[in-house]
């Protein structure tokens, strides 16, 4: 110590004389944790102090006598001790107890927690119970509906099925637009491209995540909350807590579900019957005679005894169930929680499940009072056995190119080869992709002063994928036992950062809080394979097998992120917030010119409500204003986007016996971060006694510098080429309340709903045209002055009652039989107008009961597979709805007359778009229906249990919506692995474009909680 | 007071990493390693031969024939709409050959470039050799863009219509087209460029009489025939026919090799297109790609031509009847591309549309015809007329060549000269020798504001 603080102890002492011994203590909360900044005031007297960080406080100079102090604290019951002080010192044990009204419950608000009336930002928090009680393919799935503005999109019915999830529209073109994933302060491994797609598929990261480990989640949605994850936070931050020991002593919980999975919807493929008839038909308009030939070596006569359901071949009714454990003990110095889980997550495609086993082990140590040490570590296995899918086959060739003329299989027993046979390849295919994941961290909290809290944390996630496949000799044609593969990728993700913050208050009503913080990132990935011939199955079962296989190394992409931040907070008598936060980001991707940026926020808000004149009003309970700005940035491109790159001198490639050297790419090192500046405006209130809360939100993000994979001209010698080029406009409202309708003994009725209409426009593409980046083949298009994401297609008008052909309109609306791509326009969105959820919550006793309505409004949904599903014959089958086609000459149908020759409606391929696969993407559908039962508390003690509750729960029980095809709610997984464009596919092309996509799935599921 | 600093001193320790974030790619290395020596710039160059030979292993080749009348129509693909002359912007092959050459010429320009920049020490003679071979290579490439791509020399009386893009540079700007005239300008300043420095002798690489043979198709395509009959005239004194009825099978030692790409092995194979599209693998099933009813009947129309061995009928007198070739039965053939038969049928054809000597004409044709039926039997009397002996240089042109690309431009080449108002004198499968779908779409990439697309359709 030095002299100045010695100095001014005995100052201290010295000014102390004359007076009684002091007051003090701690000051926790329910769970025993300290409360900080909590007021401790004498009544009757001007004096008062607020607790530190370790929740001591002490109050000195006060007179012996008789006092009444009052502890109060936000979000916490004040406490009143009466004391008398005397000549020893007093020593104060108070535990505050949680007041449960919702402006003052803890968020996470990243590198710490701030209480809601605190937050000057836009952050929903969800409740991990109102997470893990779904039986969805990945808990991110469980998000749908329950926060304004964030867009949940289930991908499909596949198990393991990753979501799209879009917070506030989506800012970004050939960037990533996903949200960043943030666990117990860990950015994780969350890349969906890392193992490419195979089988119609990408390996969702997420999948390995239990959700019985999530505690809460907080969407950080504008800048004011997200600007501390700075680069990073443009699309949004999703952060999860997991479960931490609490409480005391030891408590046990346990959980078992059982339920079925269906599909939401059933394709109607034609029967033999009807094929044929269809394509002799397609034959005589064509102007032939005589019977049409029969494709796949197919006689008329099979095909008239061959009648395969292809689509009942390839489905089944799922089955899901799954255990889940947990140990939750606290104590004096430690707390403790284990959970154990195994999950079997069955689709109803035949062979698709995704199993999970898990575990995770989070402690909380504290040897001293001035220390905490935080350990989370959690193991888990994703499982998922895979089918082939949409364009890959299984259910998606059912759907196509499986004609219900063909057989399983040949008379002599044999499988059916001369045509698509799904069940052949189902029943010759072993496949499964193995996710090992474990994500740790340790986290050391030391306060070494009153006023200083530092905190340190060291994360590792590590993740292995490996992806198995066995194919039998049926298959390959070898003569052997089968040939293996395997693809491995392997993430090793390190992650630290150290904080400090500093606590002052100065004469009791300015509150400062300042943070200041560094994090350093790096990721490594590694990918290598190994195959070979002769294995009587999976390499996971045939060791020695893969010994002696084949292998390829392939090189491993390596990014680093390095950033400082502050984060500032003033409020002045818990009434005016002010908020300022400054992070600094580096990325590795991005050339030493532009590898820093800095992405600042400002933010306060007004809680109006604690304004003297607002305390008398019976209708307010609580009122807040905030307003915000700040800037955002996003470097979500491959990590050698920005180098030119030339093949390694050992490419093996020789021209006359000579070597060669060739540029793989072009550079750019003046590829930089894609910068977003965001508004934010809104109001929050509570009425009545918080009977009815609603929060009202405007924001305005304007995004600059949009980091596109651009299409360039092939005479300048490469296809692609990466540039910040354009802007991206998002303006949107939210709205959501809660309302507690009625407040009974016996009956409760609680309504949550909210609802978010987002604006999105490219506001500029520089000199690129509308085909610079495009959503892969299905004609979603960058148009200015459009949203990202645009169906940009050909018009189709009707069909031609005369002649029953096609006709179409041109660029000015007039209508016309050319097929002519120049009068390509933009006609529909993929994104749509407005998203939300409605939840109803009834209580009855011991009976509840929730109902959640999801729904999205205003958007298109192309359906692609449809042009050679309903008039143009091709090697598919067709669904029901090619009957509503034209046949003679003054039929107003629907569909043109049949062909086999797509030149019969003027298009160039048999791939061509319009208009006329274009529909109304809006849809409502109720999500969940769970109705539970709580066992009695006495019911409870004569089993020796805490808790016990049994539940049923239905999701997706019915959808209204105008679309025709099988399932409204479309997340199509992503083409493209190593290219560049992956992004683009996802942001453009993902949602809303189904090519024989798997629907959702419809679960049915009991479940029983009981905790001891 | 410790427990601080410790922490303070972490925080600045950690910080000053910067360094963490200088990460290079792996698998891949960085211009700056890659390109810092001459031998670097000869592999280069290597890898543009490289990448020439693959893109003409059979494949500019066969979408020339698309267009024409010696294929089928394709069995499904982005191949059937070139046949059927209707390539939109979205057709990938096409697209994919499109930006495969020009990638080819941006390797060529960026070696210029760094030979011109003058950072990395070359000798000078790999300074003069290497660019009149990059320039020789660009000229072909150029040649056969603006031949697939843009209507032919003479489509307009001063060739003003649009061409390709010309890339002579690294910039990675957007370009419009250039015109035909421009084109055609360009690739003669190369070719020029590269008679001139090429050596004598060069290998297996392009030397000085493989720029004028070049020069000589260039010219000959212009229906330029004075110049063309010069440049026959002068290679013509150093090479000579070879015997081989199939010239895939002797390239690099016959006396008639100018110019070839060459394949060392199975792996390294500079026909594989032609494999791939007319390989008979099994003499019972067709190959992937059948040549056209006509093409079939007139080259085996006269069985002592020896010639008409090399076709095979299948399903013969069915209505699935197809056709054949078995000249590209093998594992891997080095591929010619200019050589002494071109020479002959050109210098006859330039000696007849430009009144020369009728006689040399005569025995430049069949010198052709009588190396194909093994015998003077069939040979032309020397007192035929000068137009019989061009209906029978051209016959022999498709005969000689089949596949090797050369019809279409052929006929689009005998268009221009013969039928310039496209009165349908001369037609290509039944269209017009300059409807709008014998040149190839651009891909769609080309999309900006100051490129011009070519029209569509019209060739119905």
């Amino acid at each position: 110590m030095n002299k100045r603080i010695l100095l001014l102890l005995l100052l201290a002492i010295i000014g102390n004389l004359g007076y009684a011994q002091s007051v003090k203590g701690l000051v926790k909360d329910e769970k025993n944790e300290p409360v900080i900044g909590a007021t401790v005031q004498v009544e009757g007297t001007g004096f008062g102090t607020v607790t530190d960080a370790l929740g001591a406080f002490e109050l000195r100079k006060l007179k012996p006598g008789n006092y009444r102090l009052r502890f109060s604290s936000i979000g916490l019951a004040s406490v009143v001790k009466e004391i008398t002080l005397g000549t020893t010192e007093v020593v104060l044990n108070i535990s505050l107890k949680e007041d449960r009204r919702q402006m003052d419950e803890l968020v996470v608000v990243g590198y710490g927690v701030q209480r809601k009336r605190e937050i000057t930002g836009a952050i929903s928090k969800i409740g991990g119970k109102e997470l893990n009680d779904l039986p969805v393919p990945s808990f991110e799935a469980a998000l749908q509906g329950k926060a304004p503005g964030v867009q949940v999109t289930v991908g499909s019915g596949l198990a393991g099925s990753a979501s799209i999830v879009r917070i506030r529209g989506i800012s970004s073109i050939s960037a990533g637009g996903d949200p960043l994933y943030v666990v117990d302060g860990i950015p994780i491994t969350q890349d969906l491209f890392i193992t490419g797609n195979s089988g119609g598929m990408n390996n969702n990261p997420l999948a390995s995540i239990n959700p019985d480990d999530i505690e809460s989640v907080e969407v950080l949605k504008d800048a004011a909350a997200n600007a501390i994850y700075g680069s990073r936070g443009a699309n949004g931050v999703i952060l999860i807590t997991t479960k931490r020991g609490k409480g005391k002593g030891w408590k046990f919980t346990a959980l078992t579900k059982a339920g079925v999975s269906l599909p939401t919807a059933k394709p109607k493929m034609l029967n033999n019957r009807q094929w044929l008839q269809l394509n002799q038909e397609a034959w005589e308009n064509d102007g032939n005679s005589g019977m049409a030939p029969l494709p796949g070596g197919i006689t008329y006569e099979q095909a008239l005894n061959n009648n395969t359901n292809w689509v009942d071949e390839t489905i089944q009714t799922g089955a899901k169930y799954g255990i889940n454990l947990s140990a939750n003990h606290g104590g004096e110095k430690l707390n403790t929680l284990l959970n154990f889980s195994y999950d079997n997550n069955g689709s109803y495609l035949k062979g698709n499940s995704y199993e999970r086993y898990s575990g995770r082990v989070n402690l909380d140590f504290s040897p001293t009072k001035w220390m905490k040490i935080g350990v989370n570590s959690s193991l888990s296995a994703g499982i998922n056995n895979r089918v082939n899918a949409a364009w890959s086959g299984g259910l998606g060739a059912a759907m196509s190119t499986a004609l219900p003329i063909y057989p399983t299989r040949n008379a002599d027993g044999t499988w059916y080869r001369s045509g698509s046979n799904p069940v052949r390849d189902m029943n010759n295919l072993k496949w499964k992709t193995i996710e090992g994941r474990s994500i740790n961290g340790l986290n050391i909290s030391v306060t070494p002063r009153k006023d200083i809290v530092l905190q340190a944390q060291a994360s590792y996630d590590y993740m292995n994928v490996n992806d198995d496949q066995w194919r039998s000799s049926e298959i390959t044609g070898n003569n052997n036992a089968g040939d293996a593969s395997r693809g491995t990728t392997q993430v090793k993700n390190f992650n630290y950062y150290v904080t400090a913050t500093y606590l002052k208050t100065i004469k009791e009503n300015h509150n400062f809080q300042v943070l200041v913080g560094n994090e350093f990132q790096r990721a490594n990935t590694k990918r290598s394979s190994a195959d070979s011939t002769n294995v009587p199955g999976l390499f996971s079962q045939n060791e020695a097998e893969l010994n002696e296989a084949r292998k390829l190394t392939q090189p491993g992409t390596n990014w680093a992120f390095l950033s400082y931040f502050t984060r500032a907070t003033y409020n002045y008598k818990q009434r005016y917030f002010v908020q300022a936060v400054f992070r600094t980001d580096a990325s590795s991707r991005f050339g030493a010119n532009y590898r820093w940026a800095s992405f600042p926020s400002l933010s306060g808000s007004w809680v109006v409500s604690e304004e003297k004149f607002m305390k008398m009003n019976r209708t307010f309970s609580f009122l807040k204003l905030r307003a915000g700005w700040g800037k955002s940035g996003n470097a979500g491109i491959p990590d050698n986007a920005r180098f030119a790159t030339y093949s390694p001198a050992t490419n093996n490639i020789t021209y006359n016996g000579q070597p060669t050297l060739f540029p793989y790419k072009l550079e750019n090192q003046n590829i930089r971060w894609e910068t977003s500046n965001n508004y934010d405006v809104a109001v929050e209130a509570g009425f009545f006694k918080d009977r009815l809360t609603a929060e009202l939100n405007f924001y305005r993000r304007v995004t600059t510098d949009v980091l596109m994979y651009l299409t360039i001209p092939g005479s300048i010698g490469f296809a692609n080429y990466w540039d910040n080029v354009g802007g991206i406009l998002n303006e949107g409202v939210e709205f959501s309340f809660k309302s507690r309708n009625i407040v009974a003994k016996n009956f409760q009725w609680t309504t949550n709903f909210n609802v978010a209409r987002n604006y999105n426009e490219i506001t500029s593409l520089g000199v690129y045209s509308e085909d610079a980046v495009s959503g892969g083949t299905n004609d979603t298009r960058i148009v200015k002055g459009s949203p990202v994401g645009t169906n940009y297609l050909i018009r189709w008008s009707h069909v031609d009652p005369n002649t029953g052909l096609p006709v179409y309109l041109d660029i000015n609306g007039n209508q016309t039989s050319v097929y002519d791509n120049k009068n390509r326009t933009a006609v529909g969105q993929i994104l749509p107008l407005a998203i939300g959820g409605m939840t109803n919550t009834f209580r009855y006793k011991n009976w509840d009961m929730s109902v959640l309505i999801i729904y999205s409004l205003g958007s298109n949904i192309y359906e692609s597979s449809q042009k050679r599903q309903s008039s143009l014959i091709t090697d598919w089958n067709m669904d029901e709805r090619v009957y509503d086609r034209w046949q003679n000459p003054g039929d107003n149908a629907k569909y043109p007359r049949l062909t086999r020759d797509y030149r019969t409606y003027n298009l160039p391929d048999e791939w061509s778009n319009t208009t006329l696969w274009l529909k109304d993407g809006s849809y409502a559908r109720l999500r969940n229906l769970t109705i539970g039962y709580n066992l009695s508390k006495s019911q409870c003690k004569k089993m020796h249990l805490a808790s016990a509750r049994v539940s049923a729960i239905a999701t997706n029980l019915f959808t209204l919506t105008n679309y025709d095809g099988l399932d409204p709610e479309i997340g199509r997984d992503s083409e493209g692995g190593s290219a560049g464009d992956r992004n683009s596919s996802r942001n453009l092309g993902s949602q809303n474009i189904t090519y024989l996509t798997p629907p959702q799935e419809k679960t049915f599921s009991v479940q029983i909680n009981i905790e001891f | 007071m410790k427990k601080l600093y410790i922490v303070l001193a972490l925080v600045i320790s950690f910080s000053s990493c910067r360094k963490w974030l200088e990460i290079t790619p792996e698998g891949e290395v960085p211009e700056s390693e890659a390109v810092k020596t001459q031998q670097d710039l000869q592999n280069l160059l290597n890898s543009s031969y490289d990448a020439m030979a693959n893109h003409y292993n059979g494949r500019v080749q066969f979408f020339n024939e698309l267009l024409g009348d010696n294929l089928e129509k394709p069995q499904s693909g982005f191949t059937v709409p070139i046949y059927l002359r209707t390539t939109n912007y979205f057709n990938s092959d096409v697209g994919g050959l499109y930006n495969d050459i020009y990638n080819v010429i941006f390797r060529l320009n960026f070696l210029m470039f760094k030979i011109e920049e003058g950072i990395i020490p070359v000798d000078a003679e790999f300074k003069v050799r290497a660019t009149a071979e990059a320039k020789f290579l660009r000229a072909l490439a150029h040649f056969d863009l603006v031949k697939l791509w843009g209507q032919p020399y003479g489509y307009t009386s001063n060739n003003a219509h649009p061409g390709v893009v010309i890339r002579n540079s690294v910039d990675t700007k957007p370009k419009a087209r250039a015109s035909v005239a421009e084109v055609y300008t360009f690739i003669l300043e190369d070719l020029a460029a590269a008679q001139t420095n090429l050596p004598d002798n060069n290998g297996n690489y392009a030397n000085k009489d493989a720029a004028k043979a070049l020069l000589a198709n260039v010219r000959f395509q212009q229906n330029d025939f004075a110049n063309a009959l010069t440049l026959c005239n002068e290679l013509l004194s150093k090479y000579t026919l070879d015997t081989t009825l199939n010239r895939f099978v002797n390239v690099l030692n016959s006396p008639e090799k100018i110019f070839a790409f060459v394949s060392t092995g199975v792996a390294d194979n500079r026909t594989a297109t032609y494999l791939n599209n007319f390989r008979i693998v099994n003499p019972s099933n067709p190959s992937p790609n059948r040549l056209s009813r006509t093409l079939y009947y007139e080259a085996t129309a006269d069985t002592a031509d020896l010639r008409s061995k090399f076709y095979v009928i299948f399903n013969q007198g069915t209505s699935s009847e197809t056709y054949g070739i078995t000249k590209f039965n093998g594992d891997f053939f080095s591929n010619p591309l200019l050589y002494a038969s071109q020479l002959k049928l050109m210098r006859a054809e330039a000696l007849i549309k430009s009144s020369g000597d009728l006689g040399l004409a005569i025995s430049d044709v069949n010198a052709i015809i009588q190396r194909a039926y093994g015998n003077a039997n069939k040979n032309l009397p020397s007192n035929t007329s000068a137009t019989d002996v061009l209906t029978m240089i051209r016959k022999q042109r498709r005969l000689e060549f089949p596949l090797e690309g050369n019809r279409t431009q052929d006929l689009k080449r005998i268009g221009a000269n013969e039928d310039p108002t496209g009165s349908g004198i001369v037609s290509i499968r039944g269209s017009k020798w300059n409807c709008n779908g014998l040149a190839l779409q651009f891909p769609v990439n080309e999309n900006t504001s100051i490129f011009e697309f070519n029209p569509e359709g019209g060739c119905e």
